[in-house]
């Protein structure tokens, strides 16, 4: 009997021995590939994913990352343009295409004028509004080109790449001098909820978990790995939510009326922002494809459009709604969003001529 | 020290080296060191007041023992629970007490200064102030004898698996497991490992991943929510909480089962009960069960009991429905809430659920609630959305938002639209459908166990292999225990 049950327990034993060998090896045989960022999950395949660059100097950046990029060539007369993927994304892109920002940069550097252009995927205006407070903390600038799309309105997450913004106590303080802003700041405190000591040392605690994140990174590209692993499960999730629910680019998206509030609050801080610091600003509503039903709730277009052209007129601020300025033969297609799709229509991005469209009509804009 | 982070992996496997090699002297000397050791990981200055906390007990509960006049013992229990209360009180309840009395003296046209200074709460000292408190009592009561040896009792304090966040040990399940060298047992390690396992998931990839749209969801202002957006966060927050709490609860109870140390269970499908009755029976039993000893019995001037299990509502023979019998119903409610946290949010909550057990033995009384199983669903149901929705006051912000929130569900328009993110109402209805099914799964593989022994090997290992992969994908820099704010 007490060998059947050493046996027994030897068993137990290997079986788990074996359970952390799998898991070990799965876990850097899946996931050990080229890194993907989580928000860069927008743009896929046949859309193509640019960061511009002229000679050696960055157009286009994300975030905190590559903050310094951008900003380091920075002149007298800056123009910054903050939007989400329809800045860095080309459809079915061919070799001489290229980006808004890249036909834009060129033709405003005749007229003596940078531009800096900072595009988050699936980003909101919460965090377009603390990249835009960062941003004229250490640069100067003449004049902000916001673009306006209905969906970044119902986003409400931060990213970290944004968040991390708030690493630097002295902004943290001077960024929480409103209500709305205090409530962005507890919401990233929430969302982080590291054991921190009030005297602001690291613990031990934060010392070796630091130390071994370090050597793990070293060795076997830990987080890496853990970013494309978790954007691996996000992504086959979301095909499958897709296919099960069987949601498609068509189907109507409704407004998310909390994410809605503070999206328009931090539009709204923005615009404040701009004006206390002298800086003109370009609001435009963003191209949309227009060849088909819009994915989105009419009346709730109508009324977000009519509230931003009203925001427009009560601020003294340019408005101007570009929906249709990209003719039908100029969108393009993506991959499919669920499982079994092969492709499907954007209504996000464009193709490459679109762009060059767009950057036009910018211009125009904010040159007159 | 956080369970969920590398650090307590490599500490405990350093433990669990030395442990087995050593003879039981040395094991004593090493939990009490490395218990030191985990507790400084987070702040190494509150050591000296977890140490002060034993050394009073200890010498007070011998001097309970000690002496046969019943004031001295009486003087020496007043002074082991006052000096516990007393940390307890300036630690977490001085804003509490000072804010509310401020208010109270502003009436009186007398305004208070601001504090100046700032008080950090102790890690844990909710937790193992009772679990001191508790001893002392026993020994006044006589239930047990005060132990000799400081190491073995400040061990039964401080033993690191439960130090910070429970179960709540009563002296007499845990001090002989101490004094006992124990064996080697392969048996034990494999189930603690397996335990630790299962609570890594349960928090790493359940609850932490929960917790993320829990936080979205919290910050909308409840003006904007819907009844059922209120309903959801409540659900969601309630399985974050579930999740993060049993979590750690399996975590503790693994790591002192590979040191041979057997510790009482905290958790057993509590969102599966039929009545409040039934729920305290399986919802943080430890203190639940504290509470029915310490508190809820002795003001009933009834007999209590000295084990951490069976939880808060017992069956008495007494008439539920007295006035004094509620009185003190609702006094041990208001405190239950008090010790999670010090803020009305929490009181309330404790008085949600007084209500809610006052409500379920009127209804026995009168419907025989659990004669049937139609009436078991029905009631199941019922209690279920009324314990769920109990945590908006555990997790909003103030009192006010609570009340705000619970408006929502007394307006016939606040219930005709949504306000979250789609993805939100998925993951709600999918948790709650697996939660609800895992009993029938165990169930399933119970069966599968005794019909053949590999398919239930090859289940164990891919269960085992999917939840590693999963810790190690979406482990994060650490990442809090939600108890460990009390």
């Amino acid at each position: 009997m007490a060998n059947k049950i050493k046996a027994i327990n030897k068993k137990n034993s290997l079986i788990i021995f074996i359970s952390f060998f799998i898991a070990i090896y799965l876990f850097n045989y899946f996931f050990s590939d080229k890194k993907i960022n989580f928000n860069e999950l927008a743009i896929t395949k046949d859309t193509s994913f640019k960061i511009e660059k002229i000679k050696d100097q960055k157009i286009i950046c994300t975030g905190k990352k590559d903050f310094y990029d951008c900003i380091k060539f920075n002149k007298k007369n800056n123009v910054l343009l903050i939007g989400n993927s329809q800045l860095t994304g080309i459809n079915q892109k061919k070799n001489e295409d290229f980006l808004t920002s890249y036909y834009l940069f060129k033709s405003l550097k005749k007229k003596d004028h940078n531009l800096i252009t900072f595009a988050l995927p699936n980003g909101s205006f919460t965090e377009f509004l603390i990249l835009f407070e960062y941003i004229i903390s250490k640069v100067k600038i003449k004049k902000l080109v916001l673009p306006i799309v209905f969906d970044d309105l119902r986003e409400g997450r931060i990213r970290k790449d944004i968040s991390n913004f708030f690493v630097d106590e002295n902004f943290k303080l001077k960024f929480a001098d409103s209500l709305h802003k205090k409530k962005i700041i507890k919401k990233i405190l929430n969302e982080k909820k590291i054991t921190k000591r009030h005297d602001n040392k690291k613990t031990i605690q934060e010392y070796t978990e630091n130390k071994i994140n370090y050597f793990l990174n070293y060795c076997c590209s830990h987080e890496s790995k853990k970013l494309t692993a978790s954007t691996k499960i996000y992504h086959n999730l979301y095909l499958l939510r897709n296919y099960v629910f069987n949601i498609k680019p068509t189907s109507k998206r409704k407004m998310i009326p909390g994410f809605y509030e503070e999206n328009v609050n931090s539009l709204q801080e923005i615009i404040e922002l701009s004006k206390d610091n002298g800086i003109e600003i370009y609001l435009y509503i963003s191209p949309i494809r227009n060849d088909l039903q819009m994915p989105y709730v009419y009346d709730e277009y109508k009324d977000f459009k009519l509230f931003v052209e009203n925001i427009a007129i009560i601020n003294k601020i340019n408005f101007k709604n570009f929906e249709n300025i990209i003719p039908n033969n100029l969108w393009g297609t993506k991959p499919g969003t669920k499982l079994r799709t092969k492709n499907e229509v954007d209504f996000m991005h464009f193709k490459g001529a679109g762009h060059k469209i767009l950057s036009l009509k910018l211009d125009e804009y904010i040159s007159n | 020290m956080i369970f969920n982070s590398f650090s307590f992996i490599f500490f405990l496997i350093l433990v669990l080296i030395f442990y087995w090699n050593f003879n039981l002297k040395n094991r004593l000397l090493l939990i009490f060191f490395s218990s030191l050791i985990f507790y400084g990981f987070w702040k190494i200055e509150f050591i000296p007041v977890l140490l002060f906390s034993i050394f009073i007990d200890f010498f007070a509960s011998k001097k309970i023992h000690n002496t046969k006049s019943k004031k001295v013992k009486k003087k020496y229990l007043i002074l082991s629970i006052f000096t516990n209360l007393s940390l307890l009180g300036f630690f977490k309840y001085f804003y509490f007490l000072y804010d509310n009395g401020s208010y109270l003296l502003s009436l009186f046209g007398v305004d208070l200064l601001p504090i100046q200074f700032k008080i950090l709460l102790p890690i844990g000292i909710s937790f193992y102030t009772f679990q001191s408190i508790s001893y002392t009592v026993d020994v006044y009561r006589g239930k047990i004898k005060p132990e000799n040896n400081f190491l073995i009792f400040s061990n039964y304090v401080i033993f690191f698996p439960q130090l910070v966040a429970g179960p709540i040990l009563r002296a007499n399940e845990i001090l002989w497991q101490f004094k006992k060298k124990k064996s080697f047992d392969l048996y034990n390690l494999n189930s603690g490992i397996k335990r630790i396992i299962f609570g890594l998931f349960l928090k790493i990839v359940l609850a932490d991943n929960i917790s993320k749209f829990v936080d979205q969801g919290f910050l909308i202002s409840p003006n904007l929510l819907s009844a059922i957006d209120v309903m959801t966060l409540s659900y969601l927050f309630g399985f974050q909480i579930y999740f993060d709490f049993a979590g750690y609860s399996h975590i503790a109870i693994g790591a002192a089962l590979t040191m041979g140390i057997k510790l009482k269970e905290n958790f057993n499908f509590p969102y599966h009960s039929i009545s409040p009755h039934f729920f305290w029976k399986k919802w943080h039993i430890s203190l639940s069960s504290w509470v029915r000893d310490y508190i809820y019995l002795p003001l009933l001037n009834k007999k209590s009991f000295v084990s951490s299990e069976g939880g808060l509502t017992i069956n008495l023979r007494i008439s539920h429905l007295k006035a004094y019998t509620i009185l003190v119903l609702f006094i041990t409610w208001s405190l239950m809430g008090l010790w999670h946290g010090a803020s009305w949010n929490f009181v309330f909550w404790g008085i949600w659920n007084f209500i809610l057990i006052f409500f379920f033995r009127i209804i026995n009384k009168f419907f025989f609630l659990y004669e049937n199983k139609i009436s078991k669903i029905v009631s199941w149901f019922i209690f279920l959305q009324l314990i769920m929705i109990s945590w908006i006051f555990f997790r909003s912000e103030s009192l006010l938002v609570s009340f705000q929130m619970l408006d929502n569900f007394f307006s016939i328009n606040k219930w005709t639209f949504l306000s979250l993110k789609e993805n939100i109402y998925i993951i709600t209805a999918l948790v709650t459908i697996f939660y609800l099914m895992t009993p029938s799964f165990i169930k399933i593989f119970n069966i599968l166990k005794l019909k053949s022994k590999i398919i239930s090997e090859v289940i164990t290992i891919s269960s085992l292999t999917i939840a590693l992969i999963l810790i190690l994908i979406y482990n994060q820099e650490l990442n809090q225990f939600i108890y460990f704010q009390f």
